[in-house]
């Protein structure tokens, strides 16, 4: 609990209220949405701006802010599932990794270098290609792409955990290995894994968008901010609004993730003191003298 | 110094040979039966008889490890395949298209190094200033924007509004200007942070006082004493985010309908054609390695801290 207080005061009010937002759209947009986001209406093609329709229509005549709506939910779940996969499968390579040592870790090691030394969208793109282009298979694409980082974080803090004294002492007290791993060493990695997956889910969203831009991941009719830009794309010049509005959420809520990656990465560790920071600072002691 | 450089040759070269693996181990991993869905490509009625044939044909009944054996022999010799929905062969479709994402790359690294600079040194000329504030801004505003609505919305302003500027194919200079700026200018945004943070470190050096107190100006400070100093860091930056272009090509090249290797690894994907598909993997990954490589060593050139730690 104490955690997440110090986490709260890290990122500060506005920060958790633009992602608050797009996860409250998110899981209620069912019930939000003015209109069905699939549903086509020829007849009310391509409004603009109106009090029926308040961002307007698209070419098929569906509402854009449902359709919005729904692509806040499409990316969201997207990208909850990949670092919900690839964190679980990263934690548990770098466990084995960072425990077992020696050749085990020295393979796996190297299979992760190359990992992280090849774009995550390359390879993404690549099994996406192999497999077809498919929501479900985006996921796992990206998942195996987002692996090697998890794995890599997770084998850091396990392998600096192993030598320290305290788990020495449960090894003496009997420990079995897999409760030394599952209740000492898992919950160690755990907390850097999630605050990376935190910064990381702006990148996600980014790359998903990608994907499905390419026409390689989320399929129409079903909305993304992504596939949403692409199908306006040919009426940009008509209708550039249609195009707008989808990159302007996903920037939006891009933007929400990378402060909130930053606001904890300060927290975690501060950056050294600047002198125009240091003279602040005296000044701020200066005043609480005098006060 | 050379054995280290050896070293980190060495381990690029692995990365190498992993990248072999993983590029072949994926293709075989295809689901499903791939003479079938390579007979059905060719058209025509698909028999038994026909799918034994491409079976044959492709080596698709020996051992992994002899199949994986062939197609490293084959790629040595530059042969990388046909492609399976045009017929063309693979080495001659990556060399037409070579040029334009490399044109592409080359024009983001020159708009990215401008902006990185002009943005960074503005900065740290008048610190806390409103570009220095603007430039903390724009970094995180960048990194967020995705790539392919920057190029929408630069196609919108340049090409719809103002009507300056080609927005459509491979034509000349002019045509190369707005994909240029489109990959560009997120990675000159990331290099004027890591430029203005390491100038801010370096300005706060007690050379830089000393020059100060001599009564040199604060321009003369930046561009005499402190950009030396950062020289290595901005490399480094620098090398990586045109690694990292490779990658933003494959986004970028469909909008502006460039036939680049973005394009042609795009098209592979959306038509299962494997051996494209394996050998733009493959080609990424490498000049992904290579670049990296490079990079390392030059700074290594660069950087008299680093010769002196690597001597002693």
């Amino acid at each position: 609990m104490k955690a997440i207080k110090d986490l709260y005061k890290a990122v500060g009010l506005p920060i958790c209220l633009l992602i608050g937002f797009f996860i409250f759209i998110a899981v209620f947009g069912k019930y939000l949405s003015p209109y069905d986001p699939n549903a086509q209406n020829l007849l009310k093609a391509s409004q603009t701006f109106g009090a029926e329709h308040w961002f307007g229509t698209d070419n098929l005549g569906r509402d854009t802010l449902s359709r919005l709506i729904a692509g806040a939910r499409t990316t969201l779940f997207g990208v909850t599932l990949v670092l919900l996969m690839a964190g679980t499968v990263g934690m548990l390579i770098g466990t084995i990794s960072g425990y077992f040592g020696g050749w085990i870790d020295e393979i796996l090691m190297r299979i992760i270098d190359f990992g992280l030394s090849v774009p995550s969208l390359v390879v993404a793109l690549a099994i996406v290609g192999v497999f077809g282009p498919d929501f479900w298979n985006m996921i796992i694409a990206l998942a195996i792409a987002w692996v090697p980082i998890y794995a890599r974080l997770t084998r850091g803090v396990v392998a600096a955990a192993v030598n320290q004294p305290y788990i020495e002492s449960l090894r003496v007290l009997g420990a079995s290995r897999t409760r030394i791993i599952v209740k000492h060493l898992t919950p160690a990695a755990l907390g850097s894994v999630l605050i990376y997956a935190s910064a990381d889910a702006g990148v996600l969203a980014l790359n998903i968008a990608n994907l499905s831009f390419l026409g390689l991941g989320v399929q129409p009719p079903q909305a993304e901010w992504g596939q949403m830009l692409v199908a306006a794309l040919p009426y940009l010049e008509e209708a550039p609004r249609l195009v707008i509005l989808p990159g302007l959420s996903l920037t939006v809520m891009v933007i929400g993730f990378n402060l909130l990656g930053e606001a904890i990465a300060l927290a975690k560790n501060p950056r050294p003191m600047s002198k125009r920071r240091l003279f602040q600072r005296r000044r701020e002691f200066l005043k609480e003298i005098a006060a | 110094m050379l054995r280290i450089a050896l070293n980190r040759a060495m381990s690029a070269l692995v990365l190498v040979v992993i990248a072999s693996v993983f590029s072949f181990i994926l293709v075989a991993a295809f689901p499903g039966n791939v003479a079938a869905l390579i007979a059905e490509l060719r058209g025509g009625f698909v028999s038994q008889a026909v799918v034994d044939k491409v079976a044959e044909e492709y080596r698709l009944h020996d051992p992994l490890l002899y199949r994986y054996g062939y197609w490293v022999a084959d790629v040595m010799h530059g042969d990388l395949g046909k492609s399976l929905r045009t017929g063309e062969e693979v080495s001659k479709a990556i060399e037409k298209r070579l040029e334009p994402t490399l044109v592409m790359i080359a024009g983001g690294g020159i708009v990215m190094l401008v902006v990185g600079l002009v943005l960074s040194f503005c900065g740290a000329m008048w610190p806390g200033g409103v570009i220095d504030r603007f430039i903390r801004m724009l970094a995180v505003v960048n990194i967020s924007i995705p790539k392919f609505f920057l190029a929408a919305m630069l196609i919108y302003a340049f090409g719809v509004m103002m009507n300056l500027l080609p927005t459509f194919g491979f034509r000349g200079p002019s045509s190369w200007i707005l994909p240029s700026i489109a990959i560009g200018l997120v990675p000159g945004a990331l290099l004027s942070r890591v430029a203005r943070v390491s100038l801010e470190e370096t300005m706060s050096r007690p050379f830089v006082i000393t020059a100060m107190s001599k009564g040199f100006g604060r321009r003369r400070i930046l561009f005499r004493d402190a950009l030396p100093n950062i020289v290595p860091v901005v490399l480094t930056a620098f090398g990586m985010n045109l690694a990292f272009m490779i990658q933003s090509a494959i986004v970028i090249e469909p909008i502006f309908a460039w036939q680049g290797i973005g394009a042609y690894f795009v098209d592979a994907a959306r038509f299962r054609d494997l051996p494209v598909l394996q050998s733009c993997l493959l080609l990424f990954s490498v000049l992904f390695i290579i670049v990296n490589l490079v990079v390392d060593l030059l700074v290594m050139v660069v950087d008299p801290l680093q010769r002196r730690a690597m001597r002693g």
